[in-house]
């Protein structure tokens, strides 16, 4: 396994110094940028493997940062969001954030989600036991190459949403629970009140689109969590 | 429409009613040469008397009907009900009610507003503080022969946290207005070489060559009254902020002088930093602003809205601009 290189972009200086200690000895390669717009551009040279962007920086908040960067990247993008503050969480989350941790956390909290994030989004991991293709006719998901395509239209998904959608297209027809979903797709526990994955599902249904019998792709089955169209 | 609404109802009525009853009994009394109206018009009378009396309750109670809405739903919270709408082209001391209802509830929501943001600003502030103690205490976790620079970051931090809540505090009493109460007379030369004297002392802790030009001879003798510490504070964050962003080997700009004219004192100080966006000029005093250029030695964001309440309470105005020859220039007038 190469070093997963890390972007850091915070306005705290001294906080991005610590981080980018603690980091290295964890043995990822680490870039720090304390100005969003800076950051941005960094993020999008494709020298990355993950970013870890804080939401509340002045003049280029961490939302409008990651807007910039999903218009027209799908790299993964760990937020840190002010404890409390659920608005922040579910803007990132709908803008296509991949996980979100509250601050200050503790940064073996902080390595542990970005462990979760790269293990999933790496390509050519676990491929032995990956099927080459799961999911029907008009929704194919590919998980060796982490893609999928409805309609023969390849969609565009950030590497959570692949993760959810892969994990609802194994068991297509059963609904599965949202905490099975969080463990598989976000690698951590559902905690409780965590909107996550609904926003996640979510944003996974707009880029879906609706299936043939207009009904949505992915059904939401009450208390039981959600469920992928078997046809 | 409530009891009131019928009590006006029955009030206007019964003042009709009575109106020409008086009028029967003057008739008949007086013998009066015409003839009786028939049943017809007397009935008709009545009716007309009571729809006068329900429309007249109607126009006065509507407009408070509507006041006592907005009332409620102020109560509960929402503070962007207006009335002034409800009150169409009326001109009379219920719309006036109106007007100043909105008036009232425009203001509550801009200090609530102002208050919230306060809040998550100051939650934010601390917040800061608290991740870098994190992760000291994370890269100790790491690595036990951290512990030196953890403890160093855990002074560092507490102490700037105690600051910060220290200037939070000094900050709501002044917004409360309670903390000037001692009116003393306050040389202004003095005030300002003291506060000189001060930041020269710091700059020598941090080795930063930053050179003050002071000026404020032609303040020997003038005095304004007011509190000398909340004062000397005002000046000082202002002085403080000006060395922040003064570059190495420049130089902080302090000009005094009285204005016989307008009876003030007029205090500028000015620094050789990049100065601030000039969309930006007015927000600077608001409390935890940051300018884009921003150094790496950091204060809480507080100390100009400090400087402007104290400027404020006594009777000052506090004004920046950008120099022509590049840099900030704080202006303080204060009634001498």
């Amino acid at each position: 396994m190469t070093t997963a290189r890390i972007l850091l972009i915070d306005d705290d200086v001294d906080l991005l110094d610590m981080l980018r200690t603690y980091l290295e000895r964890e043995e990822f390669a680490v870039t720090t940028i304390n100005l969003a717009a800076t950051g941005v551009e960094a993020a999008l040279s494709g020298d990355h493997d993950l970013v870890v962007l804080d939401v509340m920086m002045p003049h280029m908040s961490g939302v409008e940062a990651l807007r910039r960067i999903r218009m027209v990247s799908l790299l993964p993008v760990l937020m840190l969001t002010a404890k409390g503050d659920d608005a922040d969480c579910i803007v990132g989350l709908e803008l296509g954030a991949d996980d979100y941790v509250p601050k200050p956390c503790t940064p073996r909290e902080l390595v542990a989600r970005i462990r979760a994030i790269l293990r999933r989004t790496r390509v050519g991991e676990g491929v032995e036991e990956a099927p080459a293709v799961i999911g029907s006719e008009l929704l194919k998901v590919f998980p060796r190459q982490r893609r999928a395509e409805c309609n023969g239209k390849s969609l565009d998904l950030t590497s959570t949403e692949f993760n959810l959608l892969e994990a609802l297209a194994r068991h297509a027809g059963r609904p599965v629970s949202k905490c099975a979903l969080s463990e598989q797709a976000l690698g951590r526990p559902l905690a409780r009140f965590d909107r996550s994955i609904d926003v996640h599902v979510s944003s996974i249904r707009r880029k879906l689109g609706s299936a043939p019998d207009g009904r949505s792709w992915i059904q939401t089955v009450v208390r039981q969590g959600y469920q992928l169209l078997a046809r | 429409m409530g009891r009131l609404y019928w009590k006006f109802f029955f009030f206007f009525m019964l003042a009709q009613l009575v109106t020409t009853a008086c009028a029967m009994v003057f008739w008949v009394h007086h013998g009066v040469s015409a003839p009786k109206p028939p049943g017809q018009v007397m009935v008709g009378g009545v009716l007309a008397s009571l729809a006068v009396a329900a429309l007249l309750a109607w126009y006065v109670l509507k407009p408070i009907d509507g006041l006592r809405r907005a009332l409620n739903a102020a109560a509960h919270g929402d503070l962007d009900v207006r009335i002034a709408g409800n009150v169409g082209r009326r001109r009379d001391a219920l719309a006036d009610l109106g007007r100043d209802f909105d008036i009232t509830a425009a203001r509550l929501k801009l200090l609530m507003d102002g208050q919230r943001r306060l809040l998550h600003d100051v939650s934010h502030e601390l917040r800061s503080p608290l991740a870098r103690l994190q992760v000291a205490v994370g890269l100790v976790r790491q690595d036990p022969r951290n512990v030196d620079a953890a403890i160093d970051r855990v002074e560092h931090e507490s102490i700037r946290m105690d600051m910060l809540i220290d200037e939070l505090l000094s900050l709501s009493r002044l917004e409360a207005g309670i903390a000037n109460r001692q009116e003393e007379s306050v040389n202004v030369a003095e005030l300002v070489s003291e506060v000189v004297a001060d930041a020269r002392f710091e700059l020598n802790a941090w080795s930063a060559p930053v050179g003050f030009d002071v000026r404020v001879e032609s303040l020997q003798f003038a005095k304004v009254s007011g509190n000398a510490e909340q004062l000397h504070r005002a000046l000082e964050n202002v002085v403080r902020n000006s060395v922040r962003y003064t570059p190495s080997g420049g130089r902080v700009h302090i000009d005094g002088e009285y204005d016989a004219l307008r009876r003030e004192v007029r205090l500028t100080i000015a620094d050789e930093g990049p100065g601030v966006g000039t969309a930006e000029l007015a927000s600077i005093f608001e409390p935890f602003f940051r300018g884009q250029a921003r150094p790496a030695t950091t204060g809480h964001g507080l100390g100009l809205a400090i400087t402007q309440r104290v400027i404020q309470l006594h009777r000052g105005r506090i004004s920046a601009s950008n120099r022509a020859s590049g840099g900030l220039a704080v202006e303080i007038s204060l009634p001498g």
